[in-house]
């Protein structure tokens, strides 16, 4: 996770780091969905489709879901509900990515602190 | 209590090899090295005359201990230098700094085995230096006591540098406090051994202010990370109690934007129990909202 999502990372960052992880693209766009927030599949291609009413603060956690679902390994997913463990992993997943993204940025010298 | 100190310096170069081998950068090295020979140099301090019967040398402990210590300042300089001298980036003081250093440790270092070699008995052991009377002698120890002073002063130094220059990032300021602390309780010794030295009035509380120098530069390595650990946790707790009555509301209303945590995840990481409102409180949102109707 720490490699995947570091400290203060940008969407751009987390994607690069997850296409690295997974070895194939993701490919992300918006639609009416009438139902989940957001759905995911993979092939060649990792293909995510969030729901064109999701709000710009609510992007982080809802892509870091989808996320979840091609880094814990799951063929697919869709955001509606916390009913199966898959889900609840991946909603888990985008709860600490959107956690990770939200921690401020440390410098060289201020992470040397740390662990 | 010194064995306790000692236990905990190299509970903390332990903790600091492990954390070396998944972030290797050069400034974490340094501190790791310097660490390793401060929990020698106190090491020996402990063994004393155990440690010369054992390789049968009289006062040689005495010596090691005092170059262990100088390795430990050559080999903390690129931590102190890059890190903890935090604002100063100039390449060259950088090196004026490194080369100071080196300088004078070299010359505490001849000093030292100058000391051992024309100013100690090499035939038994003595308890302390107030018995071996002898110019030479105190030439060369209060050449040493001086290098001491020195390098606990520059300490004290550096340290309320780090606080002064992380005063927004408080585990790092943590750091540099307790490397502050760490330097003026280590001016202690080297100022008594001084005196003492001088007056012929005998002085032990380097005995007790050393260990306790190497045991706060230890506790100043791992203070980041323990009180990052407890300042995240103050400041999710306060957001809890701010979101708490809206979230109420919010998850009455629509109970499936809940994630079950277990009980222990609840207790253990408060941030994320934090976070978690911070989304939920969003997703009832989003459902309530007349534009929207997806969670």
């Amino acid at each position: 996770m720490a490699d995947l999502v570091p400290p203060g990372a940008s969407m751009a960052e987390v994607l690069r780091n997850t296409e690295g992880l997974i070895g194939v693209p993701i490919r992300i766009s918006r639609k009416d969905l009438q139902g989940p927030s957001a759905v995911v599949a993979r092939g060649d291609v990792a293909v995510m489709v969030i729901d064109s009413s999701v709000e710009a603060d609510r992007l982080s956690h809802i892509i870091g879901h989808e996320l979840g679902h091609l880094a814990l390994g799951h063929d697919g997913g869709e955001r509606r509900h916390y009913d199966t463990s898959s889900e609840r992993d991946a909603e888990l997943f985008g709860t600490l990515t959107a956690r990770r993204m939200r921690m401020p940025r440390l410098s060289v010298r201020s992470r040397t602190f740390r662990w | 209590m010194s064995l306790g100190l000692c236990g905990l310096v190299w509970l903390v170069v332990g903790l600091r090899i492990l954390r070396l081998r998944g972030d290797g950068t050069p400034s974490r090295g340094s501190m790791t090295g310097a660490l390793t020979w401060i929990a020698i140099t106190v090491s020996l301090l402990l063994l004393d005359t155990r440690f010369d019967a054992m390789v049968g040398l009289p006062n040689i402990s005495i010596t090691l201990r005092r170059m262990a210590l100088g390795i430990a300042w050559l080999r903390a300089q690129e931590f102190l230098v890059t890190t903890v001298q935090a604002g100063d980036s100039d390449p060259l003081l950088q090196r004026r700094a490194r080369r100071r250093a080196q300088w004078s440790t070299g010359a505490y270092m001849v000093a030292s085995v100058g000391l051992w070699i024309f100013g100690l008995p090499h035939d038994y052991e003595v308890s302390s230096m107030e018995e071996v009377p002898g110019l030479s002698t105190t030439v060369f120890a209060v050449l040493t006591y001086l290098w001491l002073l020195a390098v606990a002063v520059e300490l004290t130094l550096l340290g309320r540098q780090a606080c002064l220059a992380f005063k927004a990032d408080p585990p790092a300021k943590s750091c540099g406090a307790l490397l502050m602390i760490a330097g003026m309780v280590g001016a202690v010794g080297p100022i008594g051994m001084i005196v003492g030295r001088l007056t012929a009035v005998r002085q032990d509380a380097y005995q007790i202010t050393m260990p306790l120098s190497g045991a706060l530069i230890a506790a100043a390595l791992v203070s980041a990370p323990i009180v990052e650990w407890f300042h995240a946790r103050r400041v999710a707790r306060k957001a809890i109690a701010s979101m708490e009555p809206r979230w109420q509301e919010a998850v009455e209303a629509h109970p499936e934007v809940v994630l079950p945590l277990t009980r222990f995840r609840r207790w253990w990481d408060v941030t994320l129990v934090a976070e978690r409102m911070r989304i939920e409180l969003l997703d009832a949102g989003s459902l309530t909202s007349p534009r929207s109707h997806s969670q």
